[in-house]
């Protein structure tokens, strides 16, 4: 059998260069092209035709394109060698690499190197034939953080034409169909469940598709949920990166003349080609930037095309200067495409920061692959959210009913309260009143005084039914979008782990909010031990909380990262902590050290009890005390009380 | 007993604070300056004993801004007079009973707890951190200390009844700003100092530590000549230790020791005395057996 090297994808690599990084021996310079957007491609194919290749190289300009193409490699037949090369990965660099070895989830065997041409390359083999879509889906697993697996949870979603790509959104179970495989046998079944197509195909056989989506059929819909517009592929564009402290100024998004989109202002000018993906590295771009002007693109011809950007822009919560009108806007629905205009160049970063989290939050709402398609078909999609209890335990009587009202003003739907009483009791009738008030499953359980921290979560979570668990504390405040902007972040991130970093700080004493430098979204190593949402099973495989007094946030993180699990950290500003004014004694499970602490590395401050944006004053009534007297100006206070001395050296504790 | 007598039971009596609380022992004999300063120092030391306000005053008089005046707030009693007597010949150093006596710096005012151990530059940071804050009124705390550091920005306001409004027209116009005390340098007494003090800005370049000596003076030119002799001992020192470490390193059998290497020759490199003992040992083998 005379076997050929196949070049699928991005034709602007240099093949001798290529055959020659990837070592592909004498035989590398005759090459079969295989251009993955043409639809002849599929109607001469057949699903029983089976192709071989000596090496079949997938090149791809970003790690976005690589998702998209996906699917339509599923007709693409096996090969000694599978090459995944990436442009403009950010491990891509000018200093080639020792190749690397580590056995993939799927058993196959990947060397990765870098080559020196500014890609990178990931060689997939396994000592036999292997099929290509197979190994290009690990290699693309090997790029990524966090849970590989169905983005849109296990739906199965067929393309009949590769123009439907970005429907599938990089979903592994997603399929091209060739003509033949629209006529099952009667007793097989149909390969996908749902079938997205431009024209419906007459299909004869008893076996059919559950559902046939017609893209082109969605123009008329402006609710936000138009079939004309397709998923974000959230594992590619996210949030993650958001610069809440922007260093450079606006750029301008422009229809290029080719058909594609122009950034004017990045480092010159980044351009999309017309139908290429917003990649993470197009969004890297952007993220210095404090604004992206895109009034160019709403007056380009082709508002489809715009509004796809846009939505990917908005998933990625790049704050965007527009005015309303357009009809790319009107295809986003009448929410989103507020939040899109909403934003003001003279906004403060804080404001800016929470309109992004605003608008990207609601995208994420439309967008997310498994949303999305549980609303085309809610009869096959998964139609229930993840269901999240929330571990409040507590030791202060007096926070109970304050903590439990703000978990129940949760936007999230679906959640539960699990109340564990930590060597306190409460009065008699409260209990009732609790319940009465919230509209959650309220569980309560007790746990004795002599009982560690520890042990007190832990029976919370065997009192536990949600499958995510959340941590919350009793003297904090929260915003009503936390639940929801951890769940969604969880999904998009595919870390095991989820939280945010005390961003905000209310220093009751000083009578002002303070807020650490920001680092935006990212993979950490720590979050704030009271913003922790993690799987029931993850946390159950890690061995529950470890059953120590103090420090078991930390020994969670710590358990996470020894398993090789990933750890992620949304956006602060649903978070604020509280640190009490006669803290450290004030009774709570809060890790409390001094007040130097929380003015050390201060960013900005607000005098006075001041909340961020995410946070609505309406829900909270805490009435703060105002400044401790003891820190009044010296002006401004009566004569000191307390007498200052202070021990020798080495007497004192 | 003398007053001056009684001077140097206080200088001794402080000292012995400064050492049990692990500050340098230094005599405040530095070169001060007139009041007309840009920035005062007001030590709030109403509610503290002798020995905390002296451990402040000290660190502030040996910090690198020992030249601004300084007021010591504090109502008569045995322990303002002990501190009195102890400044009694500092004439940038007055001590007012209430806090309406206060003078006020050109353009800052430094109030400052009793309790509080300024850093070398904590003076100049503090101003610094006001500068680039573009804050009116910069706020430390420092762990363990009640009340806080202040720093007025004194520019428009006449005199401390001026001040006693102003707190909140600052905070209500935004002009208030917070730190920690250990990013001065700042520490309460009896704890340890902040581990690491990065002195940014101005205050850095001031960070060098000089030392002047008259070489006419001819003790000071012995002492130099010693230290000279000195380290040319040890430079030839470490240059034989060098090149005996280097000889021991060499190979037994390298190209240094072939001519030397043979048996015979190497008996006959030791001499007679070692060939008469090796004869006498074969001999006694060949008899024995």
């Amino acid at each position: 059998m005379d076997l050929t090297n196949t070049l699928a994808g991005s034709y602007d690599f240099s093949l001798p260069q290529l055959a020659t990084a990837l070592k592909l021996g004498p035989k590398a310079y005759e090459w079969a092209l295989e251009d993955l957007a043409d639809p002849a491609r599929i109607d001469r194919g057949s699903g029983t035709q089976q192709l071989w290749h000596d090496n079949f190289v997938l090149a791809a300009q970003s790690l976005a394109q690589a998702r998209r193409w996906l699917p339509l490699l599923s007709l693409s037949g096996k090969a000694h060698r599978v090459h995944l090369v990436l442009r403009d990965h950010p491990a891509a660099g000018p200093e080639s690499g020792p190749p690397t070895v580590a056995q993939l989830r799927s058993g196959l065997m990947v060397a990765g190197s870098a080559a020196p041409a500014g890609y990178v390359a990931v060689t997939v083999s396994a000592g036999n034939w292997v099929d290509v879509h197979r190994a290009v889906a690990a290699a693309l697993t090997h790029f990524q953080v966090g849970r590989p697996g169905s983005v849109v949870r296990g739906l199965r979603i067929g393309l009949t034409d590769p123009v439907h790509a970005a429907w599938a959104a990089g979903d592994p179970l997603a399929r091209s169909l060739t003509p033949d495989m629209l006529e099952p046998e009667e007793h097989d079944i149909f390969p996908v469940d749902v079938l997205v197509a431009a024209t419906a195909p007459e299909i004869t056989s008893v076996r059919r598709p559950a559902r046939i989506i017609l893209p082109e059929s969605g123009l008329a819909d402006v609710d936000g949920w138009s079939t004309a517009l397709p998923p974000v592929d959230v594992r590619s564009v996210s949030p993650r990166g958001f610069e809440p402290y922007p260093g450079s100024g606006i750029v301008q998004a422009v229809p290029a003349p080719d058909g594609g989109v122009a950034f004017d202002g990045v480092h010159g000018t980044a351009v999309l080609a017309p139908g290429e993906p917003v990649g993470a590295h197009t969004v890297a771009a952007l993220r210095p930037h404090s604004y992206v002007d895109i009034a160019g693109l709403l007056s380009a011809s082709d508002q489809r095309s715009a509004s796809v950007v846009i939505s990917n822009l908005a998933v990625a919560g790049i704050p965007m200067l527009a005015g309303p009108g357009s009809r790319a806007l009107q295809l986003l629905g009448p929410d989103l495409a507020a939040a899109v205009t909403d934003f003001d160049a003279q906004d403060t970063p804080l404001r800016r920061e929470s309109k992004s989290i605003d608008m990207r939050r609601l995208a994420l709402d439309l967008f997310e692959p498994a949303a999305r398609w549980a609303r085309w078909v809610p009869n096959l999609a998964q139609p229930e959210p993840a269901t999240v209890s929330v571990l409040l335990a507590t030791r202060r009587a007096d926070r109970v009913r304050e903590a439990v009202r703000q978990i129940d003003r949760q936007s999230w739907p679906a959640v539960e309260i699990v109340l564990v009483l930590h060597g306190i009791e409460l009065p008699d009738g409260e209990l009732d009143r609790l319940r009465a008030e919230c509209s959650r499953d309220l569980v309560v359980r007790t746990a004795g005084a002599e009982q560690v921290l520890g042990q007190v979560l832990n029976i919370g979570v065997a009192a536990a039914s949600g499958e995510l668990l959340a941590k919350m504390d009793d003297d904090d405040w929260y915003g009503r979008n936390h639940l929801r902007d951890l769940v969604q972040a969880r999904r998009y991130s595919g870390a095991d782990l989820v939280g945010s970093q005390v961003e905000f700080v209310y220093l009751e004493d000083l009578d002002i909010l303070t807020r650490r430098p920001a680092e935006g979204e990212r993979y950490c190593h720590h979050v704030a031990g009271g913003t922790m949402l993690i799987s029931r099973q993850d946390l159950a495989d890690l061995g529950g909380w470890r059953p120590v007094h103090r420090a078991v946030d930390r020994c969670l993180l710590q358990a996470v990262e020894a398993a090789g699990g990933s750890i992620y950290r949304g956006h602060g500003q649903n978070y604020v902590m509280h640190r009490y004014g006669d803290a450290p004694g004030h009774g709570g499970h809060t890790w409390a050290p001094e007040m130097e602490t929380f003015l050390q590395n201060s960013s900005e401050q607000w005098d006075g009890f001041v909340l961020p944006p995410q946070i609505d004053a309406a829900d909270i009534s805490y009435r703060p005390p105002g400044r401790s007297r003891r820190l009044r100006s010296i002006f401004s206070a009566a004569e000191p009380e307390l007498q200052t001395s202070f021990p020798a050296r080495g007497e004192h504790s | 007993m003398t007053d001056l007598a009684v001077t140097l039971d206080v200088h001794k009596q402080i000292r012995q604070w400064q050492q049990e609380a692990g500050l340098p022992v230094v005599d405040l004999q530095q070169p001060r300056r007139s009041w007309a300063a840009m920035l005062t120092i007001l030590l709030d030391a109403r509610s503290a004993d002798a020995r905390t306000a002296a451990l402040s005053i000290s660190s502030i008089l040996t910090g690198s801004t020992q030249r601004n005046p300084l007021q010591v707030l504090i109502p008569d009693s045995e322990d303002s007079v002990l501190l009195e007597q102890w400044l009694a010949f500092e004439p940038d150093v007055r001590f007012v009973r209430t806090v309406d006596e206060a003078v006020l710096g050109a353009q800052y005012l430094l109030v400052c707890p009793a309790g509080v151990v300024f850093g070398s530059h904590s003076v100049q940071a503090a101003v610094e951190a006001a500068q680039e804050s573009g804050a009116r009124l910069l706020r430390a705390v420092v762990d363990g200390v009640s009340g806080s550091l202040e720093l007025w920005d004194t520019a428009g306001l006449g005199s401390a009844a001026d001040l006693s409004a102003a707190e909140q027209g600052i905070r209500d116009d935004g002009g208030e700003r917070w730190v920690s005390g250990a990013s001065l340098g700042a520490y309460a007494a009896g704890r340890p100092a902040p581990k690491m003090f990065l002195r940014k800005g101005a205050a850095g370049r001031f960070d060098v530590h000089v030392v002047v000596k008259d070489l006419k003076d001819p003790a000071a030119r012995r002492d130099y000549e010693q230290q000279i002799r000195q380290l040319e001992s040890e430079l030839a020192r470490a240059k034989r230790h060098w090149w005996q470490e280097a000889s021991s390193a060499a190979p037994a059998g390298g190209t240094a020791r072939r001519p030397f290497g043979s048996v015979p020759l190497r008996a006959v490199r030791k001499g007679p005395r070692y060939l008469a003992a090796r004869t006498a040992l074969r001999l006694r083998r060949w008899t024995t057996g």
